[in-house]
């Protein structure tokens, strides 16, 4: 038992040293959480510092009004303004060109007779409206929809005012499939680096104390003392789950003071999800190994597993996105089922597999790697 | 020049045959392609909306017919629909009694749902105007003004990774390959043979350059091939910006090797460098989505206007003077910070 | 002189000797790494395994440590026959790896704190430190150790458990001469103490210094064993001439003193019994032929020339 603990104490203490491991192990998973939480966080809150060229070609009250509008829905605006008793085709060129040259994210330009139509009333057709933006690119995008929405509110809202709108339609929020609380990015994003830093750990940790300790002599010496291979592998199991619990531990506290994430981690269901999910990366790792036989091609192979293990998984992302001819990798990918069935269990959603499948998935790879890698790996190269 | 092309060949030989160099340099650009083209590559598709229609179901469908983004489906009752949300067989559902319209959200859908929460909102007036018998009074109409290449954001990523791949395998070239030639005394080795050390270094350079030009090359060419991208390559500022990245990250690891104490700590300190330069400038994640202080910071690294120079030369974004100068200093400065560590490698009295 | 030996009689008659080991053989594919060795290790003594690189010694000392199976033999230590080396064995034995690898990012003090949890019983690390003169770098990262520094918490690992027998493997290879000299004086001291020392070597003055018992392995297989003394006295009262000499020249040599004369590289080697007289005969053979007899050197037999003998090549070829 003393040398379980003095062998996990041991391993703990060096992936602190090692700037590899202090990076990959302990700094990495608060980095991206931090990242990524503040990133997302933003663009939910939708504070996305979106900037809208306007050209406002209308003398009327109602342009004005709808610049207003715009600049409540949080847009930074330009405005181009026209010189008295000039045309406007030069500032449409202008606005035009400063979003193609990606100086503005959008452009609103609001037409000649925009007050005199909309007040006018009774038109059978509507007023079309041009907003000037960049397919494809993300801000632009964004701002493109952000301001066809408040056009189209505003033009609603008029209707209103008019008195045309007879019966308004009322509109209810109902969320299903998980607990009471409200889920922000945050809490989603929670068990994701969770995830991520348990499989870098298992991917990454177990070749280490493996084939590198094995290449490098230190696993002879350690054998030369009376040591067996069974308490070895107790010793530095116990320090990845130290190193585990302490990176949970951190990202939890990390989650809860920057972003006020709440979520109930100690849980019967989490902890075993938690559990699975610490046992189904050491198996990964073990798998790794046992297929690498040498910490170069492990480092190399944990690589190329790991990053479509993660995108693959729905750590970070949601799946729903993805075509049909991945879908069968999706439902093999133990990361899948361990955020899915996590999730639910921390009351963050319904799971899209049967619970059962959320388990065995895992159970599987688990039982298939443990059998390869007791079948191929000799902890000496004879014993 | 013989002795150039046998440290070309025998470098060649070693890249092929170590396979984390392969990796890093050669096969995760390309698995990065394939995932993000995978999920983003295939532009949009139409939003799942299942619907129970308790009352006047006709008018709810013929202003669902009115947006041809929405892919509705009909559930006979709402404890049917609700599982489909939940399960994720639609992305949001609908249930409209004659006088409310109340919208299903799925719990874990953090980052769509305030996107299906808008649809909601557009279909709720939708159905207040339908009623009232008027038109919208307006019409929002979006002109595409960008480059005509740009369709997804896809279009944006590949060109992205591409500037990625050659830094990196600029960067590697020095602070991986040469820093460890130099470590393991290979260096001094190859300085007690006749071979000139100009011809040491530019075969690694130049091996390292042409694997980035491969790997950005076949970048390309999968994006265009399997997520069928229409970009239109201009052939001078690809190869200017590719110069410019591999360069650049040439004189970036020689930085990061001139830095470094321990061996092995600029190959380690380059690949967190690199990916974190890359997560600030836009390339896995859109550049507006980040606070303004890391845009701030992302805008001073050249990965960024690397980034942008690709996505001009591949006819996605306008060329913009500011990605030309920065490309040109970076790669001047690649030069010069090559240039150093080649002295300073190379001096007679310089020790392993 | 080959095949197995059975234990030697006489001084070295072991009443119950400390480990004992009949016929061990161990196979890699065709290679007959050890080809059926017996020999015992009298407790309080220095034991050597000399030979040459890749005779076999490591393979043996490595089965003796537990870290490989024997395909074949007898092994008995501390008075008990056991099929391979385990635990309760390992717990009683000091063991001195050929390369000295630890964890780099441990501290030294924490190398020794890691492996005392190892033993059931071990010394205090800081008098360890302190044997080995290692206590200044006793917060030091492993791979800040220079490779002296290295092996020597290596051997303050190997006797962190007060071991009653201890391997060492090599200890003394790659070692400038005075770590050499340090390494030899702890091996003294720790005879001293009462510990019985394995060592494998390919240096016959390090075998020829330091053991009261010398085994000499060669391709597997022990080729003689005995006291130093005994080993040498095998050649009687010899001594040998060596001197420089022309490869051409050996034939004529060898024609003048018929079963006398060996050539070594461009030496030739000559053993006599009646020194004065066979000198004169090789002075005037020399003038005769006109050879000149450079860097002439007249010594006693030593292990490297039983190892020569035995087998007909040097100990470091």
């Amino acid at each position: 038992m003393r040398a379980i603990g003095a062998l996990a104490l041991a391993f703990a203490r060096t992936t602190l040293r090692e700037g590899n491991t202090l990076f990959w192990f302990w700094l990495f998973p608060l980095l991206l959480f931090g990242l990524l939480g503040g990133i997302f966080g933003r663009v939910e809150r939708g504070r996305l510092d979106l900037t809208v060229v306007v050209v406002n070609l209308d003398r009327g009250p109602l342009g004005w009004e709808l610049l207003r509008a715009l600049e409540e829905a949080g847009l930074a605006l330009r405005s181009l303004v026209p010189p008295l008793g000039t045309s406007a085709a030069p500032l449409l060129d202008e606005a035009r060109r400063e979003v193609a040259e990606g100086r503005a994210h959008a452009a609103l330009i609001v037409p000649e007779a925009f007050s005199d139509r909309l007040l006018g009333g009774g038109e059978k057709e509507s007023l079309p409206v041009e907003i000037f933006y960049r397919r494809g690119e993300a801000g632009s995008s964004t701002a493109a929809s952000l301001l066809a929405e408040v056009l189209e509110e505003f033009g609603c809202a008029l209707l209103a005012q008019a008195g045309l709108v007879r019966a308004p339609v009322g509109l209810g929020v109902q969320r299903v499939g998980g607990g009471a609380q409200t889920v922000g990015y945050a809490e989603f994003l929670l068990p994701g680096v969770l995830l991520m830093a348990l499989f870098v750990l298992g991917l990454f940790g177990v070749p280490d104390v493996v084939l590198l300790a094995r290449e490098t002599g230190v696993l002879r010496r350690y054998f030369a003392a009376p040591l067996s291979g069974g308490r070895y592998l107790l010793g530095v199991g116990l320090g990845l789950a130290l190193v585990a619990a302490a990176q949970t531990a951190a990202v939890w506290a990390l989650g809860r003071m920057a972003f006020g994430v709440r979520l109930p981690l100690g849980r019967p269901a989490s902890l075993a999800f938690l559990l699975l999910a610490f046992a189904t990366a050491l198996a990964l790792g073990f798998l790794i190994a046992a297929l690498a036989r040498n910490s170069a091609n492990a480092l190399a192979l944990a690589n190329l597993l790991n990053l479509p293990l993660q995108f693959l998984g729905g750590l970070y992302f949601p799946l729903t996105g993805l075509p049909a001819a991945l879908r069968p990798l999706v439902a093999a990918n133990p990361l899948t089922h361990l955020a899915e069935g996590w999730r639910m269990a921390l009351g963050l959603g319904t799971p899209t597999f049967p619970l059962w499948l959320n388990l065995l998935v895992p159970l599987l790879w688990i039982v298939g790697s443990g059998a390869l890698a007791a079948a191929r790996l000799t902890f000496l190269e004879d014993r | 020049m013989r002795g150039f092309a046998a440290v070309f060949l025998a470098q060649l030989r070693i890249f092929l045959r170590n396979p984390v160099d392969l990796l890093v340099t050669a096969v995760l650009p390309l698995a990065l392609v394939l995932l993000f083209g995978f999920i983003w590559g295939r532009g949009e598709r139409p939003t799942r909306v299942g619907v129970v229609l308790l009352a006047d179901g006709e008018l709810l469908q013929s202003v669902l017919a009115e947006f041809p983004e929405l892919a509705p489906q009909t559930y006979p009752e709402a404890w049917a629909l609700e599982q489909a949300v939940a399960r994720r067989a639609v992305d949001f559902g609908l249930i409209w009694d004659g006088r409310e319209l109340t919208v299903l959200l799925a719990h874990g859908r953090v980052q769509e749902n305030p996107g299906f929460a808008a649809w909601a909102r557009r279909v709720a007036r939708a159905l207040e105007r339908r009623r009232a018998g008027v038109p919208p009074p307006v019409r929002p109409v979006k002109v595409h003004v960008g480059k005509l290449s740009a369709a997804t954001w896809y279009d944006h990523i590949v060109p992205g990774l591409m500037a990625v791949a050659l830094l990196q395998a600029g960067v590697f070239a020095v602070a991986g390959r040469l820093a460890a030639m130099r470590e393991r005394g290979i260096l001094r080795r190859l300085q007690a043979s006749p071979v000139p050390g100009w011809a040491v270094l530019a075969g690694v350079g130049l091996l390292r350059l042409g694997v980035g030009f491969a790997t950005a090359g076949l970048n390309l060419a999968l994006a265009q091939a399997l997520f069928g991208t229409a970009f239109s390559p201009h052939v001078g500022r690809l190869l200017f910006y590719g110069l410019a990245a591999g360069l650049g990250g040439m004189g970036f690891g020689a930085a990061l090797t001139a830095l470094a104490r321990r061996p092995g700590s600029a190959a380690t300190l380059g690949s967190v460098l690199v990916q974190a330069m890359v997560f600030l400038s836009g390339i896995y994640i859109p550049f507006e989505f980040l606070p303004p202080g890391l845009r701030a910071v992302g805008q001073i690294l050249p990965a960024y206007h690397l980034a942008q120079g690709m996505r001009a030369a591949l006819g996605v974004v306008e060329p913009a003077p500011s990605a030309f100068l920065a490309g040109l200093g970076f790669a001047l400065f690649g030069i010069l910070a090559f240039w150093g560590f080649g002295r300073r490698a190379l001096r007679p009295e310089s020790r392993a | 002189m080959s095949g197995p030996a059975t234990p030697a009689p006489g001084l070295h008659s072991p009443v119950a000797p400390i480990l004992r080991v009949r016929n061990l053989r161990k196979s890699y594919g065709p290679v007959r790494a050890v080809d059926g060795i017996s020999f015992a290790v009298e407790a309080g003594t220095v034991f050597s395994l000399l030979g040459p690189n890749g005779a076999g010694k490591t393979t043996t000392v490595e089965i003796l440590e537990g870290l490989r199976v024997p395909d074949a033999g007898e092994i008995e230590l501390f008075g008990e026959r056991v099929a391979r080396v385990g635990p309760a064995q390992k717990a009683r034995l000091g063991v001195l790896l050929q390369e000295a690898a630890f964890e780099p990012y441990l501290r030294v003090r924490e190398v020794l704190v890691l492996f005392a949890a190892f033993y059931p019983r071990h010394r205090p690390p800081e008098e360890l430190l302190d044997r080995v003169g290692l206590r200044e770098k006793a917060r030091a990262l492993v791979r800040t150790l220079s490779g002296g520094q290295k092996r020597r918490l290596a051997l303050a690992v190997a006797l962190l458990n007060d071991p009653e027998l201890l391997f060492l493997d090599e200890p003394t290879t790659g070692l400038d001469p005075q770590a050499r000299r340090h390494t030899w004086d702890l091996l003294l001291e720790l005879r001293r103490e009462g510990k019985t020392v394995f060592l494998t070597t390919h240096y016959m003055e390090e075998a020829e210094a330091l053991s009261d018992w010398v085994c000499i392995m060669d391709h597997g297989r022990i080729l003689a064993e005995g006291s130093p003394r005994d080993l040498v006295g095998r050649f009687g009262p010899t001594t040998f001439v060596e001197f420089d000499l022309p490869p051409a020249s050996f034939p004529a040599l060898a024609a003048r003193f018929p079963g006398q004369a060996r050539q070594d590289g461009e030496r030739g080697l000559l053993q006599v019994q009646d020194l004065a007289r066979d000198l004169a005969r090789l002075l005037s053979w020399a003038e005769e032929e006109g050879l000149a007899l450079r860097n002439l050197l007249v010594r006693q037999p030593n292990l490297e020339d039983v190892f020569l003998a035995l087998t007909g090549r040097r100990l470091r070829e």
